[in-house]
């Protein structure tokens, strides 16, 4: 069903074990996700979801198995990723401006780029009108946007997005999802995606892992079927709707 | 209407009670020297007018003591948030430096400053440089306590992010744990210009000298102590509580200026 032609795995896990201590946190994970796949990681609480996000930017390390991201560790290809994080994770003592920026200034460019490339993108998430506010200044969904551009000045060949817009209201989720959406079908990049709403699964990926929980294992991965462009009416569309009541019933339904 | 009326009601409120609690003071001051004779009465509980006649003659020898004192909680204020400041970098700098030296830090500061104070004058002889030295004392432990705290307590997805962003461990003091630590320190700091000026008065009781003609307010208090001058002794103490208000103000506006970018939920980590 989906096109296997450009099938090069841009982030592989095989037989991938995570313990803390005594407790197997993950199990016997193994997935790989194309160039400009959208994935969902969907399940109960604690099964795991963030650890395996975290163990694919290479801030947890594995305890059996191997990840692979572009071919390399992850530690190594850290240049090609970006993480957003369930609050935006701003710095409180800069301006909107500033923290885009961060990524770009711990790397060392120049100013000049520095400000551009912000600017940049900043204007594709709707926040040029908000330059040099103070993260305290915004709304959580502005916040989120922020957190969103940041991350994208890096230009990242995988994001990863745990949670990001759990704590927005359902107005400003949808809005966000609809941009995410935008950007990545202009960007192309490969996203992994950690949620607890079926709803936002399916509208956003091509294909949602469900994970079950002690240890966290894949029990199911349930490929949407919809079209590539997606918009609000697709909220509608039975198929959408059908998608929706299969993930949430699996997620139900896992032990 | 209602907010004016709050507004006066604010400002009259403490006056009436001021104007209050001079008359009691006025009539105790009365009756004790109705019934001992007024020479006692003087030396025991004076009128405050007595007090403020004190404060004109003397204003003088007080201001100049005043100013001492104040030099001597400004050095010692700065000594102790920058040795604090440095030693709360070394403290976080790693696990085994903080689990070799706080315990010791903690025992320099459970051992009463006015101890320690005669140990000072026998070091450093009487003067500026003892009483500093007390001054210091009493400062520096709130803000190594809570710059420490700070520095420490960084947020751990803002680490993340830096490590995401392969900071180095440079970048990662320099732009994410010092200024994240900023309040904390702060609020040390606030904590630590609240009590620069009792230190500095404490330390001149000790160590104060009539040297180059100045002793600061801690000397004064022994000087009229001695010559029983009570009212000026009472007008001394008026002054002391000037200082300490002036001090603290200054102290405050320095934290607000600091903080005045960030959040007040940020701004808040301080209860003093």
């Amino acid at each position: 069903m989906t096109t296997k032609s450009n099938n090069i795995p841009m982030v592989q896990l095989t037989q991938a074990h995570k313990r803390f201590g005594e407790t197997t946190v993950l199990e016997d994970i193994n997935f790989q996700a194309s160039k400009g796949e959208f994935i969902s990681l969907v399940g109960p609480s604690g099964c795991g979801k963030s650890t395996l996000l975290k163990i694919i930017a290479g801030l947890h390390s594995l305890s059996e198995g191997e990840v692979v991201v572009d071919g390399m560790n992850p530690k190594n290809a850290r240049e090609e990723m970006a993480f957003i994080f369930q609050e935006a994770n701003l710095l409180p003592w800069k301006r909107v401006q500033q923290n885009t920026e961060l990524p770009l200034k711990l790397r060392g460019e120049s100013t000049e780029r520095r400000v551009e490339t912000a600017r940049k993108m900043l204007e594709l998430v709707n926040l040029s009108h908000a330059l040099d506010k103070f993260p305290w200044q915004l709304s959580g969904g502005m916040r989120m946007r922020v957190s969103i551009a940041r991350a994208l000045t890096l230009a990242p060949r995988v994001l990863l997005l745990d949670e990001p817009f759990g704590a927005l209201d359902e107005m400003t989720r949808d809005n966000l999802n609809e941009d995410l959406l935008r950007i990545h079908a202009r960007d192309q990049w490969t996203a992994f995606f950690v949620t607890h709403s079926a709803a936002e699964a399916v509208f956003l990926s091509n294909k949602v892992v469900v994970l079950s929980a002690n240890p966290g294992r894949i029990s199911q991965v349930i490929e949407i079927d919809l079209p590539k462009e997606r918009n609000a009416e697709l909220r509608e569309d039975p198929a959408y709707l059908n998608y929706v009541a299969k993930v949430s019933n699996a997620i139900r339904t896992v032990h | 209407m209602a907010t004016t009326s709050k507004k006066i009601q604010s400002a009259l409120l403490p006056i009436a009670s001021g104007i209050i609690i001079l008359a009691i003071w006025n009539l105790i001051s009365y009756l004790y020297g109705r019934s001992v004779g007024y020479d006692v009465q003087r030396i025991i509980i004076p009128f405050p007018h007595q007090i403020a006649t004190a404060l004109w003659s003397e204003r003088e020898a007080l201001w100049l003591s005043t100013r001492q004192t104040a030099l001597s909680a400004v050095i010692g204020f700065i000594a102790a948030v920058t040795v604090g400041y440095i030693l709360s970098m070394l403290l976080a700098s790693a696990v085994w430096v903080k689990k070799a030296l706080y315990p010791w830090i903690l025992v320099l500061q459970m051992t009463p400053v006015v101890v320690l104070a005669p140990i000072f004058v026998l070091w450093m002889g009487q003067g500026l440089p003892s009483i500093t030295a007390i001054t210091f004392m009493i400062g520096f432990f709130p803000v190594v306590a809570n710059t420490t705290m700070g520095l420490v307590s960084t947020d751990r997805n803002l680490l993340d992010l830096f490590e995401m962003s392969n900071a180095s461990k440079a970048q990662e003091i320099m732009y994410l744990r010092v200024p994240f630590a900023m309040p904390y320190f702060l609020t040390g700091m606030k904590i630590a210009g609240t009590l620069a000026p009792i230190g500095a008065i404490a330390g001149d009781l000790f160590a104060g000298s009539s040297q180059g003609g100045v002793g600061g307010i801690g000397y004064m208090v022994i000087l009229y102590n001695s010559q029983l001058k009570i009212p000026e002794l009472f007008a001394t103490a008026l002054v002391a509580c000037m200082l300490g208000f002036v001090f603290v103000g200054c102290v405050n506006w320095l934290h607000w200026y600091l903080l005045k970018d960030w959040h007040e939920s940020a701004r808040k980590t301080d209860n003093t």
